[in-house]
């Protein structure tokens, strides 16, 4: 688990947006001159109250605004410093970024093989590298294992949560959106979830988690940012956001009690 | 008996046909979250492009050129039109392809006339004998041919990469495109997909009239209560649904041929989708989503 705040020392950051700004047309803007940083090998949480711009961010970045009929209205995005503010979300794809969608958004009638194939769809695996792929991703996540031919509309939510970071994993990429990914599981899979996070930015992917669990994500992050109504209101250290008092008692849950110890059940 | 068996054989025939142009409706319904009245004139223009280069060149070929310009004008329609209304309610979609269906039918009017053609079969009028029951030749080819396109098609959905970045595509574009799918291009190719199999029962379907007329557009609408009966939403369905329709128009046609002037076996097809709209609203095989929160 990285929880070093310092910029990481090799290479560009995985993510950088310089002066965001981002609407949906009539509805206005959603996001102000938004800058943010991933550097690569970090865990960085987004965090802040409902509506606050989190998903939209995420649009940004990987190219999902148009979908949503909505619009960036200024400022950059740049992948591993390559600029890909116009680009498609399938080029996004190919420079490394992959996401897991807020409300998990498996494919249901496909099975679970078929939306881990999906997955892997910009690598275009043959035959043996797909079964490869999917063996390597399966070992963080081997419940998989057993329901592969199993329809994903038929799985659990905590199994659904499961197969959509699975599915994430198949391109193997270098930097991982994640919305909301404890949103609606029972704690003790909320846990397992963390878990997950912390192996796959341990294996060296960079993370970009949005949760309304602040205090998970803190617990695992190195750095985070505080948004508030489509600005940046804080960011720093989870133990300098922890710290401050207003922030704490406002974002992170009255009072500071300490973060649940892993592998807790609680 | 006999008589059942050959008509029952080319109402399996004809209700192949109709799979196939069924088919092409699911598979851009599925693929493009469009409902695309015009499919029937692809049908239409898929059969003069034959008939006016079957004079010059090889079966095979002609066919071949009627697919790369049928396919051509499904994905200019799909560019221009279809995509441009992403996001936009299903009726303004459904309008605008009506609006394409008209004019390609007055195209066709305008540039063959209202007259008919001979067929453009890719075999003649002979039959073949199979123990007693004489079946012909274009119903034996229509059935081969279908049955080895409809296998290659489930093969390319089922077995390849594009079938599978088609499926999620039609699955939830949103997390199709967040695998990295190009959803433009799965829209496209779901077009390009239908046209193909719209010129493919063109050439049979012109073979059942034996003819080939402007009313060719209208004929393939009959591929809608065939959907409506199958399940909008499945492609198997879509072929059953097509031999449900087929094997009704021929049974019908001929035992039923002293009730309403004849004529009754035109309705039944709308009758059974009737039904089954109110019995089973997503029809035989479609899903009422098994998506769970």
């Amino acid at each position: 688990m990285s929880r070093d705040a310092s910029p990481a020392s090799d290479g560009p950051p995985a993510l950088r947006t310089t002066g965001v700004s981002a609407g949906y047309g009539a509805a206005g803007t959603a996001v102000t001159d938004l800058s943010l940083r991933v550097p690569q090998g970090q865990v960085v949480s987004l965090l802040g109250p409902n509506g606050a711009g989190k998903t939209t961010v995420m649009r940004a970045v990987s190219g999902l605004l148009g979908l949503h009929r909505g619009r960036l209205t200024g400022g950059r995005v740049e992948l591993f410093g390559k600029d890909v503010t116009g680009a498609r979300a399938s080029q996004r794809v190919r420079a490394g970024l992959a996401q897991c969608l807020e409300g998990r958004m498996v494919f249901p009638g496909l099975s679970v093989a078929e939306n881990l194939a999906s997955g892997g769809h910009v690598r275009r695996y043959r035959g043996g590298a797909l079964t490869e792929a999917r063996d390597e991703v399966l070992t963080l996540l081997p419940r998989l294992g057993d329901l592969l031919d199993r329809k994903a509309g038929y799985l659990s939510g905590g199994e659904q949560q499961m197969l959509a970071i699975a599915r994430a994993l198949m391109s193997r990429p270098k930097l991982l959106l994640m919305d909301e990914p404890s949103l609606g599981l029972a704690p003790r899979i909320v846990e397992q979830v963390r878990d997950i996070i912390v192996s796959i930015n341990e294996a060296g992917t960079s993370i970009l988690l949005v949760e309304q669990n602040a205090r998970m994500a803190l617990s695992i992050s190195g750095y985070a940012y505080l948004l508030e109504g489509g600005r940046v209101y804080a960011e720093g250290t989870p133990e300098a956001l922890e710290q401050d008092n207003d922030i704490a008692a406002a974002y992170l849950g009255a009072g500071t009690a300490p973060v649940t110890p892993r592998g807790a059940d609680s | 008996m006999t008589l059942f068996l050959q008509l029952g054989f080319q109402g399996i025939a004809l209700g192949l046909v109709y799979g196939l142009i069924a088919l092409g409706f699911v598979i851009m319904f599925k693929g493009s979250h469009t409902f695309n009245f015009a499919h029937g004139q692809f049908v239409a223009i898929g059969a003069y492009v034959v008939l006016v280069l079957l004079p010059r060149m090889p079966y095979v070929l002609a066919f071949i050129g009627a697919v790369a310009i049928t396919v051509g004008l499904a994905l200019v329609v799909e560019r221009l039109l279809i995509r441009g209304l992403i996001g936009r309610s299903v009726t303004v979609v459904v309008l605008a392809t009506l609006g394409i269906s008209t004019m390609l039918h007055n195209a066709v009017l305008m540039v063959w006339g209202v007259g008919s053609h001979d067929s453009v079969g890719p075999v003649g009028a002979g039959t073949t004998k199979v123990g007693s029951v004489v079946l012909p030749n274009s119903a034996l080819a229509t059935v081969a041919v279908s049955v080895v396109v409809l296998a290659a098609v489930a093969w390319f959905f089922q077995r390849t990469r594009h079938g599978l970045a088609l499926r999620a595509t039609a699955s939830s574009q949103e997390a199709a495109l967040a695998q990295g799918i190009d959803v433009g291009r799965m829209f496209a190719l779901s077009w390009a997909l239908a046209a193909f199999l719209a010129v493919t029962a063109s050439i049979f379907l012109a073979s059942f009239p034996r003819v080939v007329s402007p009313s060719i557009g209208d004929l393939a609408l009959i591929a809608i209560p065939a959907i409506v009966i199958g399940g909008m939403d499945s492609l198997m369905g879509a072929v059953v649904g097509g031999l449900v329709v087929g094997l009704t128009q021929v049974l019908g046609s001929n035992y039923l041929s002293d009730i309403g002037g004849g004529r009754l076996h035109e309705v039944l097809p709308y009758v059974l989708m009737l039904l089954v709209l109110l019995v089973r609203p997503y029809g035989l095989f479609g899903s009422r989503s098994i998506e769970r929160v």
